[in-house]
C-alpha cells in the first residue's frame, strides 16, 4: 500500500493525465494495426504521417493542411508518452517512433481484446500447473538463500504470475462480451421483437453454456493449482525466512480467478432467467408488440377513465398484551438515604498549640510588651493567617499579664505590614493593678495594616 | 377436509394439512392477506404456492376469497364478501405502477435485467400525463400548481407511492433511486392485455372484483371486512 500511495502521489503531482480525442485515438489504433500487418518494430516520420493522413482521409474526407496536423498529432501522441523516439538523433534528422505500452494496451483494447475460451483457458491452466511443479521440484532442491529467490520466487512471480495475470485479462474480455451480448439482445428485441426471439435464446445458451463451462474447468484446475501452491509454500515455511510468501500470493490470486467463474456464473444466471420470463411473459404473449402503445394510451387517458386495483389489506392482527400471573409484585419500600455524611481522614493542626506554648515561653522571660511576642511570631504564619494569630495573641496576653494604663497607647509597626496599639506589660512588684475595661476585662488593643497581610 | 381436496394430488403436498404445516406457510398467507403479490424472485414462498396451488384455492375459498394464479405467473388473493378487508390503490399508485409496467415492458430494461430509476418513472409521468396535470393528480386538494415546490413534491408523491407499490411487491427498492422491477406489474396492464376493447376488459375486472372503476373521493379506502375468521 505504501508503494502504492506513492506512485499515486506522483501521479497526482505530476499533473500526469491522458487526454485523447477520437481522431488521436483512431491514429494509435491504427499504427497498431499498420505494425502487426507489416510487422514492423518502429515508424520513421513519414510513415506516421501517411498513417494519419490515410486515418482522416476515412475519417474527414474533406480535412485540410494533413501534413501540419500529422506533425501536431504526432507531438500530442509523444507528449501523452503513446510514442516514444527511438533513434535519438534529436533535431540532427528525421525521427524514428515506437508505440509505447500504454499505446499497445489502448490499441489491443478496441482492436482484438481477448476473451477467455474453452481452449486458451486449459492451455494456460496446463502450461501453469506444469510451471508449477517444476518450481516445486526447484523447491525441494533449493539450499541457499539466493537458490530459493532464483528458481522459486522469481519463477512464481514472473512465469506463473504472468500466466494467471493473462486468465484474468481473458476473464475481463469476456465480461465485455457479455456487455455486448445484453446490448445485442436488447436491440434485437426492440427492433426485431417476436422475430428476435430464437436469436435471443441461442445467444443466451450460448454464453450460459460458455460460462458454465469455463467454471467447471475453473472448479477442477484451481483446486490441483492450490494444492501445489501450498506444497511450495510449505517447503518455504520450513526454511523459516518468510519464503512461502511468493507462494501464498499466487494462492490468493488462483482463489480470485476460481471465484470470478462462480460470480459470472451466477450473475448470468439471473440475467438468463429474467429474459426468459420477459420473452415468454411479454414478447410471446404480445407477439404484435401492441401492448406498450395499449399502456401508454392508457396512462395517458387515465385521468379521464381512471380504475383502480383491489389488493387485500388485512391489518395487523392486534396481539393483546397476556398479563405474566406467575410474576410476583414487588413490594412497595422507601428508598434508603443515607442522611449523614460520611466521616473523613484529615491531618491533625496542632499549630495553635505550638504557638501558646511559644507565647508562654516568651512571656516568661517578660518582655516590654505585646509588640515584641508579636513581632516574634507573626512571620511563622502565612499571610492569611497574621490576623488572627494577632487577635489570639493578645488574648493570651491579655489573660497572663498586666498592662500598663496610658491615655494614648503608641502605634508600634511589628513586620509583615502590620501595626498594633502596643500594650506596654507590668511585671510583678513594679506592675499597678492590671488595665481593665469597665467589664473588668483586658481591653484588645486595635491592630491596624494593609488587608493583603 | 373435504373430499375434493382429499382426492387432489399435488407434486410435493398431496394433502392441505402438509401444505398448511410447511414453515412458511404463516408468512406465505400473511404475506397474501396483506396484499403482497408472489412471484418467483421469491423462491421458497412461490414454490409452495405452486405447488400446493389447487388445495389452497380451495381453503381460501371457504373464507370467500380467491386466490389468482396470472398468466405471467405471480400469485395474489382477492377479497370477496366481508371477511376480509381490501383496499383500492390510490390515484398516485396506479401512475406510478402503470408507468413502472411500461418500463418493464421496454428492451431497454433488459440490459439491466430489470433495473430502473427514480428518474425515469418521474419523466415518463411528465411525459405522458403533462407536468402540470401530474401535480394536480397527486395533489387532489390543491387547485394550482405551485412552480417552487411541484418538482420537488411530486417526487416526495412519486417516492411514497414506491414505497407502497413496493410493500405489495411490485418493485423492489434498491437505493434512494434504483429500483428492480417485478413481473406482477403486468397486473397494471390488465385492462389493454387483451386486443378487444378496454373498457370491456375493465368492465370484466370490476366484475371479478379486481379493480374498481374509481373517483377522487374513492381513491385509496379502506373497505373494512367483517367478523375474521382464523385459518
Amino acid at each position: 500500500m505504501g508503494e502504492l500511495t506513492k506512485t499515486l502521489s506522483a501521479l497526482y503531482e505530476g499533473h500526469q493525465g491522458i487526454n485523447l480525442s477520437p481522431a488521436d485515438l483512431c491514429f494509435v489504433v491504427a499504427l497498431r494495426a499498420k505494425a502487426d500487418q507489416s510487422s514492423l518494430t518502429a515508424f520513421d516520420e513519414e510513415a506516421l504521417a501517411d498513417v494519419f493522413q490515410q486515418v482522416m482521409g476515412l475519417l474527414e474526407p474533406e480535412a485540410e493542411s494533413l501534413k501540419l496536423r500529422a506533425t501536431t498529432a504526432i507531438r500530442r501522441l509523444r507528449e501523452q508518452r503513446l510514442l516514444t523516439r527511438i533513434d535519438g538523433a534529436g533535431v540532427v534528422r528525421a525521427g524514428e517512433y515506437a508505440l509505447t505500452r500504454l499505446s499497445d494496451a489502448l490499441a489491443e483494447f478496441f482492436l482484438q481484446e481477448e476473451t477467455l475460451t474453452r481452449e486458451s483457458l486449459v492451455l494456460l491452466t496446463q502450461t501453469l500447473t506444469s510451471q508449477l511443479l517444476q518450481v516445486k521440484k526447484a523447491a525441494g532442491r533449493a539450499k541457499t538463500a539466493e537458490d530459493w529467490r532464483r528458481d522459486v520466487v522469481q519463477p512464481l512471480r514472473i512465469t506463473a504470475g504472468d500466466l494467471l495475470g493473462g486468465i484474468e485479462r481473458r476473464q475481463r474480455g469476456l465480461d465485455a462480451s457479455q456487455e455486448k451480448i445484453r446490448e445485442q439482445i436488447a436491440t434485437l428485441l426492440r427492433d426485431d421483437w417476436f422475430q428476435a426471439i430464437e436469436a435471443c435464446e441461442a445467444l443466451l445458451e450460448e454464453t450460459a453454456a460458455t460460462l458454465r463451462e469455463l467454471n467447471d474447468i475453473l472448479l477442477r484446475d484451481a483446486a490441483s493449482l492450490q494444492t501445489q501452491l501450498q506444497d511450495i509454500a510449505e517447503l518455504g515455511r520450513e526454511r523459516g525466512d518468510g519464503g512461502e510468501s511468493a507462494a501464498l500470493q499466487l494462492a490468493e490470486q488462483v482463489d480470485r480467478v476460481a471465484a470470478w467463474g462462480a460470480s459470472r456464473q451466477r450473475a448470468w444466471s439471473d440475467y438468463y432467467r429474467y429474459v426468459q420470463r420477459f420473452l415468454r411473459d411479454v414478447v410471446r404473449l404480445d407477439p404484435g408488440r401492441a401492448l406498450s402503445q395499449r399502456l401508454r394510451d392508457q396512462l395517458r387517458g387515465f385521468c379521464d377513465r381512471r380504475f383502480h386495483l383491489v389488493a387485500a389489506d388485512m391489518p395487523a392482527l392486534p396481539v393483546p398484551r397476556v398479563p405474566d400471573l406467575r410474576a410476583e409484585r414487588p413490594m412497595v419500600v422507601r428508598r434508603r438515604v443515607t442522611r449523614e455524611l460520611d466521616m473523613e481522614a484529615v491531618v491533625a493542626d496542632d499549630g495553635i498549640f505550638v504557638i501558646e506554648a511559644r507565647t508562654r515561653e516568651l512571656l516568661a522571660q517578660r518582655p516590654a510588651s505585646l509588640a515584641t511576642i508579636v513581632r516574634e511570631l507573626v512571620g511563622a504564619v502565612p499571610p492569611e493567617e497574621r490576623f488572627r494569630l494577632v487577635g489570639r495573641l493578645t488574648a493570651l496576653c491579655g489573660v497572663d499579664t498586666q498592662v500598663q494604663r496610658t491615655h494614648e497607647r503608641p502605634w508600634t509597626p511589628v513586620g509583615a505590614g502590620i501595626e498594633l496599639e502596643d500594650w506596654a506589660f507590668l511585671w510583678p512588684r513594679e506592675s499597678p493593678p492590671g488595665e481593665r475595661d469597665e467589664r473588668g476585662a483586658t481591653k484588645t488593643p486595635k491592630t491596624r495594616g494593609r488587608r493583603k497581610a | 377436509m373435504s373430499a375434493t381436496e382429499a382426492s387432489m394430488s399435488v407434486e410435493g403436498y398431496e394433502r392441505l394439512d402438509q401444505a398448511i404445516e410447511d414453515p412458511l406457510f404463516p408468512e406465505v398467507d400473511l404475506a397474501l392477506r396483506a396484499g403482497r403479490h408472489i412471484d418467483v424472485e421469491e423462491g421458497g414462498r412461490y414454490e409452495l404456492l405452486a405447488e400446493a396451488q389447487p388445495l389452497l384455492e380451495g381453503f381460501y375459498q371457504r373464507y370467500g376469497w380467491e386466490l389468482v394464479r396470472a398468466p405471467a405467473g405471480y400469485f395474489f388473493l382477492v377479497p370477496h364478501g366481508e371477511r376480509l378487508s381490501r383496499r383500492q390503490l390510490t390515484t398516485g399508485e396506479m401512475l406510478v405502477g402503470q408507468a413502472l409496467a411500461l418500463l418493464y415492458l421496454d428492451p431497454a430494461t433488459l440490459e439491466t435485467a430489470g433495473a430502473a430509476t427514480r428518474s425515469q418513472v418521474v419523466e415518463i409521468l411528465q411525459h405522458l400525463v403533462g407536468e402540470a396535470r401530474l401535480y394536480l393528480e397527486l395533489h387532489p386538494r390543491r387547485r394550482k400548481v405551485d412552480e417552487r415546490i411541484a418538482a420537488e413534491s411530486v417526487r416526495r408523491e412519486v417516492d411514497k407511492a414506491l414505497r407502497s407499490l413496493a410493500h405489495l411487491g411490485f418493485v423492489d427498492l434498491v437505493d434512494e433511486e434504483r429500483l428492480k422491477l417485478r413481473t406482477p406489474l403486468i397486473r397494471f396492464a390488465e385492462p389493454v392485455l387483451a386486443m378487444d376493447d378496454p373498457a370491456s376488459a375493465l368492465a370484466r375486472l370490476v366484475s371479478k372484483g379486481r379493480a374498481a372503476l374509481g373517483t377522487d373521493k374513492d381513491e385509496g379506502t379502506q373497505e373494512e371486512g367483517g367478523d375474521e375468521v382464523d385459518a
